[in-house]
Order: structure tokens, then sequence, then C-alpha cells
């Protein structure tokens, strides 16, 4: 299959770098966007190009090529497949999430979003879960599917814009993607049980670790 | 009840304590146990024909226990820090002052969590030793591993390692480190990064002190 990986990418980590170059498929970087101001670019780079499959992971997950090969060979049995991870590394919770829809309600005077941070599997748990299931939320974390379903259920966020403090992190490409798909029950979003990646992120307001940076944007094609 | 707790495992052990609630509990009490193993084993290098060495690990038997650590107050929207360096399997358990009820219990998991390890040395042949008991700890713990040491940042040649930086990087997005090095002098070791001191101890035995002197050693 001919498949490609979009990354978003603000942080310009060379462990990441790494880990992406040695993945077997074409690549292609958003650099600089945050989240809400993909909504036209990542939707029109899949309307113009032609490639069975596309994943999708932020710049702070790291996956081993064995790894990805694992989601490479199941994502020839299924429509959308997903890694999971830890949803940060001081917390429980692993970001796989099985309740049957999300559920919204809205917080200040416009914005909607997700409760979204009830239900999720503490990772201790994860053993006992089948090698493959269904799941609710994918998180971005090396989500892939055929382009037949991004252009049916596009990339989109809550937030039109950047928003007032708090706000502009509201963007949830994730969860608004994957409620969208497990309420309307026409695909199921399958997470591949040995497809755990890394993912480089505490919770942690003081941490000053990571430089974002949004202003040098370009959008960069690697393809084999 | 608007309880949370913090606990930091990545320099030393760390636990904060809040209640937002409107009658908020003035002080917890915090109690930390270790859970320990009592292994009866030894590292030993193990030498073939071709004059080449392995590290080899002899398991002799073993009992599983908890045993206390630390018990302290912690007064509402503090926190406390425990400086001891080395690994230790805690286990923590948080109590209401007045009914002695237990609100909170943790117990340190490093199974798929990201742990890193900062390697104070430069020689190519202490830093292997040191991998390869790193690689042993990964496998074991089934835990991803970061490492914080120029030399190998500069050679990245372990493959299992999910993320490599240069000395004095501000790594921290991680769930517990470990610093491995001989630290202290002869006349006044540092026991919170040495437990066992550094007099006499090969490259070996140093890490296998940090990783294993409090959980197994004692």
């Amino acid at each position: 299959m001919n498949n490609c990986l979009m990354i978003m990418s603000v942080r310009n980590e060379e462990f990441f770098k790494r880990s992406i170059d040695r993945l077997d498929i074409s690549k292609v970087w958003f650099r600089g966007y945050r989240e809400y101001e993909l909504n036209t670019h990542v939707n029109q780079f899949i309307q113009e190009t032609n490639f069975d499959n596309y994943y999708i992971v932020s710049d702070d997950v790291v996956i081993t090529p064995k790894v990805f090969n694992i989601l490479q060979e199941a994502l020839t049995r299924h429509e959308i497949v997903t890694g999971w991870a830890l949803r940060r590394q001081n917390l429980v919770e692993s970001t796989i999430l099985r309740q049957p829809k999300h559920w919204i309600h809205c917080q200040g005077s416009h914005l909607p979003t997700f409760v979204k941070y009830n239900n999720y599997i503490p990772v201790h748990e994860v053993d006992s879960l089948p090698d493959e299931f269904e799941v609710s939320f994918t998180g971005w974390f090396y989500t892939g599917m055929r382009r037949h379903i991004w252009l049916e259920y596009p990339y989109h966020t809550i937030a039109a814009n950047q928003g007032q403090g708090y706000n502009h992190y509201l963007a949830s490409t994730d969860a608004q993607w994957a409620n969208r798909v497990a309420v309307e029950k026409k695909y199921k979003q399958m997470c591949i049980k040995a497809a755990r990646v890394a993912h480089m992120s505490i919770a942690d307001n003081n941490s000053t670790y990571y430089k974002w940076n949004f202003y040098k944007k370009e959008i960069i094609k690697e393809f084999i | 009840m608007s309880y949370s707790f913090k606990i930091d495992y990545r320099d030393g052990l760390c636990i904060h304590v809040h209640d937002q609630s409107t009658q908020p509990i003035e002080k917890f009490i915090v109690r930390v146990f270790i859970h320990k193993q009592q292994i009866n084993k030894k590292l030993d290098y193990a030498y073939n024909s071709a004059d080449s060495k392995a590290i080899i690990e002899t398991f002799i038997n073993s009992e599983e226990f908890d045993i206390p650590w630390v018990e302290n107050i912690i007064p509402n929207h503090n926190h406390i820090r425990w400086f001891y360096k080395g690994f230790v399997p805690y286990i923590i358990e948080i109590r209401h002052p007045e009914t002695n009820e237990v609100i909170f219990t943790e117990k340190f998991d490093l199974r798929n969590r990201l742990i890193n390890f900062t390697l104070v040395s430069e020689d190519p042949k202490e830093l292997h030793t040191w991998m390869c008991v790193i690689d042993n700890f990964r496998k074991e713990w089934g835990c991803d591993i970061s490492i914080i040491n120029t030399h190998l940042h500069q050679t990245q040649e372990y493959d299992w390692v999910t993320a490599y930086f240069p000395n004095n990087a501000p790594w921290d997005q991680f769930y517990a480190g470990y610093t491995i090095g001989r630290f202290g002098t002869k006349e006044a070791p540092d026991y919170f990064m040495n437990p066992d001191g550094v007099e006499g101890k090969n490259s070996l035995e140093i890490i296998d002190d940090i990783l294993n002197f409090f959980w197994t050693k004692l």
C-alpha cells in the first residue's frame, strides 16, 4: 500500500526527527501551525494527493520501526488503525477510550468542548485487553486510515480561531474527529495493542522544556 | 472532595497535596512504603575464549514484602521532597488527619513509562557497561528509556533508546529519573546518589547499587 505520514510539528526535537527518519514511508511535515490553523492545509493536502492511507501524528510521539510495521500490517486488514500511549508520563490513564460516544457540553459563551477525561483505560489494565479492539478515541497517536474516510470525515477543530486564554488549547481535532466516527458507527476505529508508542510529555504546567515555534510556517513533502 | 495529589519521581521523590474545597483539610498524613524484593543474586563479568566479556546475573532466591520508609505530615498546598535518588519501588499512602481514612494510594509502576538516565561519565567502556545494565532494566520493567550523556548523544549507538540528549539538557518529560556516576569524595561520599559509597567500586557495582540497593540488596 502507498501510505503517507502527516506530521504536526511545532517543537523541532531531534529525537522525534530521528524516529521519523527510520520509518519507510512518505511524509509531509506541517511545521509551525497551530492545530486549528491546519484545517485548510491537512484537508487540502489529502484532496490534492492520492495515497491509499494517511497517518497523522504530532511531534511528541515516538514510534519504533518495528511498531510502525505492526500498524502498517494492521492497516491492510482494517480501514482505521491507531497506536496508543500514556496520556502523559505522570498520569495513570492511557489514551484508550472505549465508551460508545463522547459527551459534549458547552464551556464559556460559545465554545463546545468534550468531557473526555473520565473513562480512559488505566495503563496497568491494557494488558488484559484483546490484541485488537474498537475505540472511540484515537488521539492522533499514529492514527492511519483510508483516503476516502479522510474525505468523508475531514480534519476539523472546535475553535475557528485562536480564542482567548485557555480557549486556544481547545482545538481538539482528535476528539472532534473520533466522536463523529464513533457516533455514526459507519467505520470502526481499531486500536492495536502491540502498537504502543512513547508519548514524550508530562502533565506539568511548570515545565518549560518544549519551545513551540509558531512563527515559521512551512509544509515539507518527503515522498518516497 | 476536591483533593488532588501529585507524585513526582523525576528527581528523588516529591509529593504535592492540594485540597481546593471551601473547607479544606489543613494537613495530610503521608506514608511511604518500599515494596522490597529480597533477592539473593550476583552480577558479574563472564569472559569467553575470544577474550570478550558479558554481564551475567546469577539468581539464588527471592522474597517480596512492603516495609515502611517514612511518615510525614504535609500542610495543604505544600509538598515534601525526599532526596534519595536511587531506584526504589515506592508505595504512597495519603490519609485523612482526623479519620485516618486512606484517601489516596499509588504504587510506583514503570511499565510502559519513559524512564530517564543521566550518565555522568565520558568513558566509553564504562558507558557501555551501564547501557547493558539499563537495557536489562528496560526489559525487566517493560519501560522506555531516554539518556542524557553527550558522548552517547553523539554516537546514538543503542537502537532501543527512545531519545538521547546532551549533558545539561533540561529534559524533564519523563516519569522517573536516575543519575548514574560517582559522586561526593572518598572522604565524604554522597549517599543520596551512591547508597553504598564509591570506594573500590567498579562500573558495574556503581550502577548496581543505584538500581538495586534499597530494592533488593539491603
